[in-house]
């Protein structure tokens, strides 16, 4: 660790990982509901259940977003962090925001938290994903603005590169577009075209910045390759992401009363949208292939070489097999949509998250890299979270494309319940690979615990 | 043939151009423009199949003789599929669909692997179906 305020980074990691874990265990206990319908009912509901587990990714995320910034951010502007006590509150107050938000989730009837928390003066809750009651919306921009000042400070004041201008770009990008989730108009077409400005303009546009800086940051520390080389890259990466992904939007706007030429630009722009992810891929083995010296963190080169891989499989090859209108026709809405949410989410975010993590823990830690048994330990965490996640998208595929058939182009269409009960076979196979992955998480938390000889620091 | 190579630490390519070349059609061939990618290749094969850099040779022969066999077995089970199963036979679908991303998907990584060797200057060899590189 370079700079002393760098550290303010480890509560949030860990954080992240903890939230990680509560994540994990309701996508258990939700993916059992799929199959054992009155599982755990009524004390958590499925509707409950899909909402902490959404909301937990999102909140553990940011969590490490932030964190990953405090890290790199001195490092990259050569200067301390402009103010390190500001951090450490602000963990203490999202943290906090977060928790009492999922007990009131778990414990307060949704309409009566709704009811108690001020949506009557502003409706805001109700959307996917944007659940929140009103005050944790906007204990957010509070948390963000003040954080992003913290940031901005920092950068004014030290070295300005490429890697930082665009993790601040997608950092500020992402707070400007979490705004939209106030704005709820009562015309259901609009609630849903401005919902996805904040929906997917985050994880096909901003957070692709954020992706993409972090990655970069990770491939120049644990590569030597030259700064300019790497920044080529990252130019091509963000202008692909955001010439593809902004008006790829419009593949969300096929069927909800938006003008019928969403149909075509939507199809035509996010049939691009795995062009940067492609070139991700292509970014992360060609660095590591040129690699100047061996880095003792292993572990790290990994997981950011597993980020390129399975972006691309889960954003950009998952994406692509349902995004063309005719085919999203049949598709949308379906099993289909879940086995791509789930790699993308995976490959392109969790796993960018862990390769930070990875990379920067031990040096918070006072070492270069763990000692060989932890990293062993923590591969595997890898192998056995990557292969089960190949393995749930597979699942959910083959159950989506059943589900497509029996409810939307048999001849004689069955309703959705009864098409659920012959996918059954494929969600139990699913909730299987879903118990692989929760071992693997389990492998992943122990390697921090696993003792060994420890490699120093370089000097 | 001695052949000096650019320092693929300061070089943004520091690979031959035409093995490059060949690597990005054979990519090109299965994201952008199937086909018509794989013609610029057989054409860019033909004018270049006796270049004096072996390492020209060895990405513009892997990519040709990859090409033909996996867009023979992608296209060919794939059809295999839902000829013996049907196309009213959502199973055919279910088998036919995973089997044809999957595999689809596993030559773009070996493409990728093959388009970054090229651009740090080091040959390759496509698992199982590339011919051997000394030939």
């Amino acid at each position: 660790m370079q700079y002393k305020s760098q550290a303010v980074a480890m509560p949030y990691f860990i954080a992240a990982i903890g939230l990680f874990v509560g994540q994990i265990i309701f996508g258990l206990i939700m993916g059992l509901q799929y199959v054992v319908g009155d599982f755990l009912f009524p004390e958590i509901p499925f509707n409950v259940a899909r909402m902490v587990h959404t909301n937990l990714l999102i909140v553990w995320l940011l969590f490490g977003f932030m964190g990953a910034a405090y890290y790199l951010v001195p490092e990259e502007t050569e200067t301390e962090l402009y103010s390190p006590k500001l951090a450490l509150i602000l963990f203490w107050v999202f943290l906090v925001a977060g928790a009492l938000t999922v007990l009131g989730y778990l414990f307060v009837p949704y309409a009566t938290l709704a009811q108690a928390t001020g949506n009557d003066l502003l409706a805001t809750m109700g959307r996917e994903f944007l659940e929140q009651p009103l005050p944790t919306k906007l204990g957010i921009v509070v948390v963000a603005l003040a954080f992003l000042f913290n940031i901005s400070m920092t950068m004014l004041k030290g070295r300005k590169t490429a890697i930082s201008m665009v993790l601040l770009l997608g950092l500020w990008g992402l707070a400007i577009f979490f705004l939209f989730s106030f704005y709820n108009p009562h015309n259901l077409v609009k609630d849903k075209f401005y919902w996805w400005f904040v929906v997917h303009l985050w994880v096909e546009g901003v957070w692709e910045l954020i992706l993409a800086a972090l990655l970069a940051f990770v491939l120049i520390k644990v590569t030597g390759v030259d700064r300019e080389v790497i920044e080529k890259w990252l130019y091509v990466i963000i202008t692909l992401a955001l010439v593809t992904g902004i008006i790829g939007t419009g593949h969300h706007y096929y069927w909800i009363g938006a003008p019928e030429y969403w149909q075509w630009w939507g199809s035509i722009f996010s049939a691009l949208e795995p062009i940067p992810f492609f070139a991700m891929t292509v970014f992360a083995f060609n660095m590591v292939n040129r690699r100047r010296r061996e880095h003792p963190n292993k572990a790290a080169v990994l997981w950011a070489l597993g980020t390129g891989v399975m972006a691309f499989l889960g954003a950009g090859v998952w994406g692509f097999l349902h995004t063309l209108a005719p085919v999203n026709f049949y598709t949308h809405g379906t099993q289909i949509t879940a086995a791509h949410g789930h790699m993308a989410f995976y490959g392109a975010y969790v796993m960018v998250v862990i390769t930070i993590i990875s990379y920067a823990m031990p040096l918070l830690r006072g070492r270069a890299a763990n000692s060989e048994k932890a990293q062993v330990l923590e591969m595997w965490s890898f192998w056995l979270m990557t292969i089960a996640m190949v393995f749930i998208t597979l699942f959910l595929t083959a159950a989506g494309i059943l589900q497509v058939w029996l409810q939307r182009v048999s001849d004689t269409p069955m309703s959705f319940m009864t098409a659920q009960d012959q996918v059954a076979l494929f969600y139990w196979m699913r909730e299987w690979a879903g118990v692989v992955f929760f071992i693997g998480l389990l492998t992943y938390l122990a390697s921090f615990f696993v003792k060994g000889e420890a490699k120093a620091v370089a000097s | 043939m001695n052949i000096e190579r650019k320092d693929p630490l300061t070089h943004l390519m520091p690979g031959p151009p035409i093995a490059v070349l060949a690597e990005s059609l054979f990519l090109i061939n299965l994201m952008l423009l199937p086909g018509l990618a794989f013609v610029l290749l057989l054409l860019l094969w033909w004018r270049y199949h006796d270049h004096a850099d072996p390492l020209v040779r060895n990405h513009l022969r892997q990519t040709v003789v990859t090409c033909i066999w996996g867009g023979g077995l992608l296209v060919s089970i794939s059809v295999a599929i839902f000829a013996l199963g049907g196309l009213d036979n959502p199973w055919s679908w279910v088998i036919g669909v995973l089997y044809f991303v999957l595999f689809h998907a596993g030559l773009i990584y070996l493409g990728v692997m093959g388009l970054v060797r090229a651009i740090n200057g080091h040959s390759w060899r496509y698992p199982l179906v590339g011919p051997r590189r000394d030939d």
